[in-house]
C-alpha cells in the first residue's frame, strides 16, 4: 500500500514506490534545499514529526540530529508527517492528490527570483 | 605533555577521546572508535581530482569581455577563496594533528587538509589563465584591507589554539614565567579554544565559502567563466564533505559521548559559539557591499547576496542545533542547488573538457603549423 506524506499544517499526498523522499517533495513542487543528493552534505535535512523512514542505499555520512531525516537518501516506510522550516502555501482542494498543472505553473512563477540566465535573456 | 611521534605505551585506542588523549601510535584502521571518519576518508579519496583536468582557455577571453566592475567581483572572490584555502591547507594539520588521539581522526585531518591544497593549486591554475601577471593579484591578498580584515577573524581561533598547544606540550599545565610575560596553561582552557576553533572552521566552510560560490555560479548561469565554475563545483563538493566532518566533531563533542568535559564546554560556550556565526554573517554582508561597490552583475546584487548570507547562516546554525540568527526564509538563489548538486559533477572524461582525453573534441590549442596549408 502506498504511504502518505503529510506536511504539518499543510496538505498530504501519496508516495510512489522507489522514490526518495526528496523526489516525492520535488514532485509536489515543494522547494527543498539539497546539494549532494548522496547523503554526505546534510543540507536537505528536514524535521520528521511522525513515521519511519529507511536509508536503503549506503548509510548517509552526514550527521543527522535526533528527529530529523535526510530526504535525499531515505524512503518512507510508513505514513509520515514532516515539518518544513518555511510553511507551504495552503492548497485550495485540500485533497491527497498531486497538484494540478495550473497550480504547478503558478508555483513556478512565484519563485522568488529568476535565474541570472533568464535575467540576461530579458535584458538583452 | 610532550608530543611524541610514536607513543610507546600499549593502550586501547578506542577508549581515547578525539582530542587531548594519548598521542596516536600505530596507524591502524581495523578497530575504530568513530568509524564516520574512516567513511569520510574513503569518500574524499573517491573525489580525487586535479585542476589541470579542466580546460580554462575559454575563460581567458570571457574574462577580457567582462566589464570592469564584474572583473572586480570575479577577482575579489578568487582572492578571498585563495586566502581561505591557504589557511585550510595548513591549519587543521598544525592545530589539530598534535592533539588528535584517534588514528582514523588523524588520517581524516590529513586527508581533509590535503584536499584543501588541491583547491589552492586550482586558484593558481585559474589565475595563471586569466591574468598575465598573477603576482599583483596574489600580493593584493595580503594588502587588500577588505580581505585582511576578514583574515583576522578566520585565523584568530586557530592561532590561539596553536600557541596554547605549544605551551602545553613544552611546559605542561600550570603557571609559567616566560621572558616577556606570565602564562597560565590549563587543559580545560585549551579544550575551550579547540571548541571555538572548530566552530569557526565550521563557519568558514559552511558560510564564507558559499558567498564566493554564489558569485562563480552566477557568472556560469550566464554561460560565461564556465571553466572556472567547473572547478568551483569540484571544490564545493569537497567542502560539503569537510563541513560534514566538522559538524560530526562538534556534535560528538556536544553529545558528551566522546569526552564528557567537552559536552560541558559546548554548553558553556554556546552563546560565544553562536556569536561566531552572527559575526561571520555580518562580515560576509560587508564583503557583499565591497564586491558590488562599483555595480551589480546580472542576476546578483548586494541585496540578494545579503539575503543569501542570512539564508545560509540559518541553515548552518540549525544543522548544529543552534537557534537561527535570522528569520528562516526560502532560498533566495534556488538555482544554486543545481550547481552544488554533485550528481551533476561530470566525471566521465569524454563528457568534459579534459585535456588528457580529447576524442572527437575541438582541440583549443592552435600552433603555427596548423596554418601551413593556408594561402592568401
Amino acid at each position: 500500500m502506498a504511504h502518505i506524506v503529510k506536511i504539518q499544517d499543510g496538505y498530504s499526498f501519496y508516495v510512489r514506490e522507489g522514490e526518495t523522499l526528496l523526489e516525492v517533495l520535488e514532485a509536489q513542487n515543494i522547494q527543498t534545499e539539497y546539494q549532494c543528493r548522496q547523503g554526505y552534505c546534510g543540507s536537505c535535512q528536514l524535521q520528521l514529526v511522525e513515521g519511519q523512514v529507511e536509508y536503503n542505499r549506503e548509510p548517509p555520512l552526514a550527521f543527522i540530529p535526533d528527529g530529523r531525516v535526510l530526504p535525499c537518501c531515505c524512503e518512507p516506510r510508513s505514513d509520515l508527517v514532516l515539518a518544513l522550516a518555511v510553511p507551504v502555501p495552503p492548497r485550495s482542494d485540500g485533497g491527497a492528490q498531486r497538484r494540478t498543472l495550473d497550480e504547478k505553473s503558478r508555483a513556478q512563477q512565484d519563485t522568488l527570483h529568476s535565474t541570472p540566465a533568464e535575467m540576461a535573456e530579458t535584458t538583452r | 605533555m610532550t608530543y611524541t611521534t610514536f607513543n610507546r605505551n600499549l593502550f586501547d585506542g578506542t577508549a581515547e577521546p578525539m582530542f587531548f588523549g594519548q598521542n596516536v601510535n600505530v596507524a591502524r584502521y581495523d578497530v575504530q572508535k568513530h568509524a564516520i571518519f574512516e567513511h569520510l576518508i574513503q569518500k574524499q579519496l573517491s573525489f580525487f581530482w586535479r585542476p589541470e583536468e579542466v580546460d580554462l582557455s575559454c575563460d581567458r577571453s570571457d574574462f577580457r569581455n567582462l566589464p570592469e566592475h564584474e572583473q572586480h567581483i570575479f577577482l575579489s572572490n578568487l582572492k578571498y577563496q585563495t586566502l581561505l584555502d591557504s589557511v585550510q591547507g595548513r591549519s587543521p594539520n598544525m592545530a589539530l594533528l598534535p592533539i588528535a588521539s584517534l588514528a582514523e581522526l588523524e588520517t581524516w585531518i590529513e586527508t581533509w587538509s590535503f584536499s584543501e591544497t588541491i583547491h589552492s593549486r586550482s586558484y593558481t591554475h585559474i589565475m595563471r589563465n586569466l591574468v598575465d601577471e598573477p603576482t599583483s593579484v596574489f600580493d593584493d591578498i595580503v594588502n587588500n584591507e577588505a580581505i585582511v580584515s576578514r583574515a583576522a577573524a578566520v585565523t584568530c581561533h586557530y592561532d590561539e589554539l596553536i600557541t596554547g598547544i605549544q605551551l602545553y606540550q613544552t611546559l605542561g599545565e600550570g603557571r609559567h614565567q616566560l621572558p616577556d610575560k606570565t602564562v597560565t596553561v590549563s587543559l580545560r582552557d585549551l579544550k575551550k579554544k579547540l571548541y571555538l576553533t572548530l566552530v569557526s572552521v565550521n563557519v568558514l566552510e559552511a558560510i564564507r565559502f558559499y558567498v564566493s560560490f554564489a558569485c562563480s555560479f552566477a557568472f556560469a548561469e550566464r554561460a560565461t567563466m564556465e571553466g572556472n565554475a567547473k572547478i568551483i563545483k569540484l571544490i564545493a563538493r569537497d567542502e560539503a564533505l569537510h563541513l560534514t566532518g566538522t559538524q560530526h566533531m562538534l556534535q560528538l563533542m556536544a553529545s558528551g559521548r566522546d569526552d564528557p568535559e567537552m559536552a560541558e564546554i559546548a554548553r558553556e560556550l554556546k552563546e560565544e559559539a553562536r556569536q561566531i556565526f552572527v559575526e561571520a554573517a555580518r562580515q560576509e554582508k560587508e564583503w557583499a557591499a565591497y564586491l558590488f561597490r562599483d555595480g551589480s552583475m546580472i542576476g546578483l546584487n548586494r541585496e540578494i547576496l545579503e539575503q543569501y548570507v542570512e539564508y545560509i547562516t540559518c541553515q548552518r546554525m540549525i544543522a548544529v542545533n543552534f537557534e537561527p540568527a535570522f528569520e528562516v526564509k526560502q532560498n533566495p538563489l534556488p538555482w544554486m542547488n543545481s550547481w552544488l548538486n554533485s550528481d551533476h559533477v561530470q566525471v566521465a572524461p569524454q563528457e568534459v573538457e579534459v585535456s588528457s582525453y580529447l576524442v572527437g573534441q575541438v582541440d583549443s590549442d592552435v600552433h603555427h603549423d596548423d596554418f601551413r596549408e593556408f594561402t592568401l
